[in-house]
């Protein structure tokens, strides 16, 4: 059975993050974080090494239990909800992209969908693929891949779900300028069928693919509000 | 590649057939009706393999006699030698027809019956040896034998060295490693006679030997019914009757030329014991990868299981393989639990190799980086469907080749069961070589099949390295 589409109108609110705590190491790295996300351009979280960027995205990902608060994606709990419906409502790109190297490029878009048996993943991962460029390279191993070329996997792999919110964590690290420009448009473009949170401490590639955002330091929001603003007062 | 499967399974299921015929090593003591009698074999002429294979000598025919005569049918058992009361006493068999003189220290263990021949024990040297009494004179006893102590005290000056039969003994003697052996007198006659070998008899006795059948303490009843039997195999001539058939018989097969017909007897024992290692390797190392996965599992939890199972694992790591497969052959029996011979061997390949492959396999655990994990688990793949599809993967090119060398290893120390008596390849040799006196070929021959068992593994396990390189699945 085809999930059932979810309502996608531009401004409501498709993240939200309340009094979020995370502890490490006996020490509060998020404490009482308060964020919302609403529907429409990509969204940056920028900050400084060791902010809590990273932690933060783990926590909405559900890879880490937080010790407190709570995240809601479009009006959901995460809590509680089985990996599979995790999964399809928030998506993660690596900053290291993690392609399976056992796996063809395709393979890696297809292992989830087909294990959570998705009807008609096959089409969408081809389309995802001719989309991102991927199509002469769908049956390479990883590790026949270029850098970019394996973070283009690894969005196809994640969007192959159809989650409602992909994370992005600091997918500018590795990538040449013109690969970045590319991955800024590309990003902007995916915002139609997804809500875009991108990671960064490349203020000038935030200012390139993103209209609004946030800044953290140390585990709490220094400033928020249209990018300029977020990147001006750092 | 499928074909290649069916045709293995079905040579597998030839072997394990081959391997399940003989079975004199399973006997069960205690039957109704059945008396187990356990001896070793290496004693010629008393008790050996003959080039057919079978059980051959005085005692042996003795202990069907005896059996007869007891109205019991009789199950022979062959053992080594410093085996052979530990089987008693824990029920492994119900008596020892095995030359076994009546001493006060080994009857503070068991309890003898009345003698069933008398001899003494000589010194025999080979030509050329040195004086007996210089220094540097080296002499071969088997251990646990009275000949030990006489040893030591009749010649205070000689070398004495410990064997595990008197057939390794002649063997070092023939090659001149020895100088002399001790042994009984009826035997070196025999072997003077027989197998022509270069010994000679010196000096006088030096004790009167007097043989007896031992059972463990408190089967009174076997007892006395064994001293009616012996005593009746006396007096009616029998008993004489088997020590002239064994000792003073003309020619019949004497002179190592006149053995045409080595490998044509020699092949079928040594393919059944080709066999038989293959069975207890599969099946213990095969049971072995099971639990291996289970420790894995257990020593890679987070729960209470963790430090027990890795104490358990370095436990059995940390020991020798022999000492292990002791402990589950003779410490069983105390607890009222008796293993077969094959399962005793089973068990400990399973258990030895288990704990090696369980460390390679939580090594290759630990090798996927935990990223792999992580991304497993944000695309919502339970942690069942991660370790299948994700991580499992990755691990088969990391453990592989020291899973396959852990499973070499195995298979050449699966020839350490020979010594509870499962006629696996090495105990097979051994018992040809006891027979024909042939060591060098035998033992290469041995060599050459357990190099066919395990090369092939060694090969496939740097083939399927080279692949997963080029598909950069390995690294380094
Ligand atoms: N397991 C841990 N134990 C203790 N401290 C931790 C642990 N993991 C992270 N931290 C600390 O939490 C803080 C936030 O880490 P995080 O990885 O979220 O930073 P970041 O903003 O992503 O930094 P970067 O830009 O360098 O990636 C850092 O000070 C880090 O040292
Ligand atoms: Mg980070």
């Amino acid at each position: 059975m085809a999930e059932p589409r979810r309502s996608r109108r531009a401004g409501e609110l498709v993240l939200e993050v309340r009094a979020l705590r995370v502890m490490r190491g006996g020490r509060a790295i998020l404490d009482g974080l308060d964020l919302g996300v609403q529907r429409g351009e990509p969204f940056a979280i920028a900050g400084p090494s060791g902010s809590g960027k990273t932690t933060l995205l783990f926590a909405v990902a559900g890879l880490s239990r937080p010790d407190g608060g709570t995240i809601e994606v479009g009006g959901v709990s995460l809590e509680g909800l089985a990996p599979r419906e995790r999964a399809e409502r928030v998506g993660i790109v690596f900053q290291d992209y993690q392609l399976f190297p056992h796996l063809t490029a395709l393979e890696n878009a297809c292992l989830a969908p087909r294990l959570h048996g998705l009807e008609g993943y096959e089409a969408r991962v081809l389309e995802l693929f001719e989309a991102l460029g991927l199509s002469e390279l769908a049956h390479r191993a990883p590790h026949e891949l270029s850098g970019g070329q394996k973070q283009r996997v690894a969005i196809a792999r994640t969007l192959a779900l159809r989650p409602e919110v992909v994370l992005f964590d600091e997918p500018s690290a590795a990538l040449d300028p013109q690969t970045t420009d590319e991955l800024a448009t590309r990003l902007r473009g995916l915002s139609h069928e997804t809500q875009v949170i991108v990671v960064s401490h490349d203020l000038p590639f935030l200012e390139r693919c993103c209209t609004r955002g946030l800044r953290l330091e140390g585990g709490r929001i220094a400033a928020s509000g249209t990018v300029a603003d977020v990147t001006r007062s750092a | 590649m499928r074909r290649a499967l069916v045709a293995l399974t079905w040579l597998w299921i030839v072997f394990i057939g081959s391997a399940l015929a003989p079975r004199e090593a399973l006997a069960e003591p205690g039957r109704e009706g059945v008396l187990v009698v356990g001896l070793t074999g290496k004693y010629p002429p008393f008790s050996y393999f003959d080039e057919r294979g079978e059980l051959a000598g005085f005692d042996v025919d003795f202990a069907r006699a005896l059996c007869t005569e007891m109205r019991l049918r009789c199950e022979l058992v062959a053992t080594e030698w410093d085996s052979l009361v530990a089987a008693l006493l824990t029920d492994k068999i119900d008596a020892v027809v095995g030359s076994m003189a009546i001493t006060e220290e080994r009857s503070r263990a068991v309890r003898f019956s009345v003698p069933y021949y008398e001899s003494g024990a000589r010194l025999y040297v080979r030509p050329g040896a040195r004086d007996s009494g210089t220094r540097g004179f080296t002499v071969g006893v088997t251990l646990g034998t009275t000949f030990e102590r006489v040893a030591r005290e009749r010649f205070p000056e000689a070398e004495v060295r410990i064997y595990k039969g008197d057939t390794d003994v002649l063997q070092d003697l023939a090659t001149g490693r020895l100088d002399g052996m001790i042994t009984d007198e009826l035997v070196g006659a025999y072997m003077a006679h027989e197998r022509g070998a270069v010994v000679e008899p010196v000096g006088a006795r030096l004790l009167e030997e007097r043989m007896g059948i031992p059972v463990k303490p408190g089967r009174d009843e076997l007892l006395a019914e064994i001293d009616r039997a012996v005593g009746a195999l006396r007096s009616s001539g029998v008993q004489r009757a088997l020590l002239e058939k064994h000792l003073h018989v003309g020619g019949a097969s004497a002179g190592a030329g006149e053995r045409p017909g080595l490998w044509r007897s020699a092949a079928p024992l040594l393919l059944r014991g080709l066999g038989a290692t293959l069975f207890i390797c599969v099946t213990g190392i095969g049971l072995g990868i099971a639990l291996s996965l289970l420790l894995a599992w257990g020593a890679l939890s987070k729960g209470f299981v963790a430090r027990p199972t890795a104490l358990l694992v370095d436990f059995v790591r940390s020991t020798p393989f022999m000492i292990q497969l002791f402990a589950l052959y003779f410490g069983p029996p105390s607890l009222g639990l008796s293993l077969s011979a094959e399962a005793a061997g089973i068990t400990a390949i399973a258990v030895h190799s288990a704990a090696y492959l369980a460390e390679v396999v939580k090594t290759a655990y630990r090798a996927v980086p935990d990223g792999q994990r992580l991304a497993a688990r944000a695309l919502g793949l339970s942690a069942w469907q991660s370790l299948r599809h994700v991580v499992g993967p990755q691990m088969l090119p990391i453990a592989t080749v020291p899973c396959l060398n852990t499973v070499v290893a195995m298979i050449k120390d699966s020839a350490v069961v020979s010594v509870i008596g499962i006629y696996e390849l090495t105990l097979q040799t051994q018992r040809i070589i006891s027979a024909s006196f042939r060591p060098i070929e035998l033992y290469a021959v041995a060599a050459g099949l357990y190099f066919l068992l395990t090369f092939p593994l060694l090969v496939a396990g740097r083939r399927l390295e080279q692949r997963w390189r080029a598909r950069g699945l390995l690294h380094g």
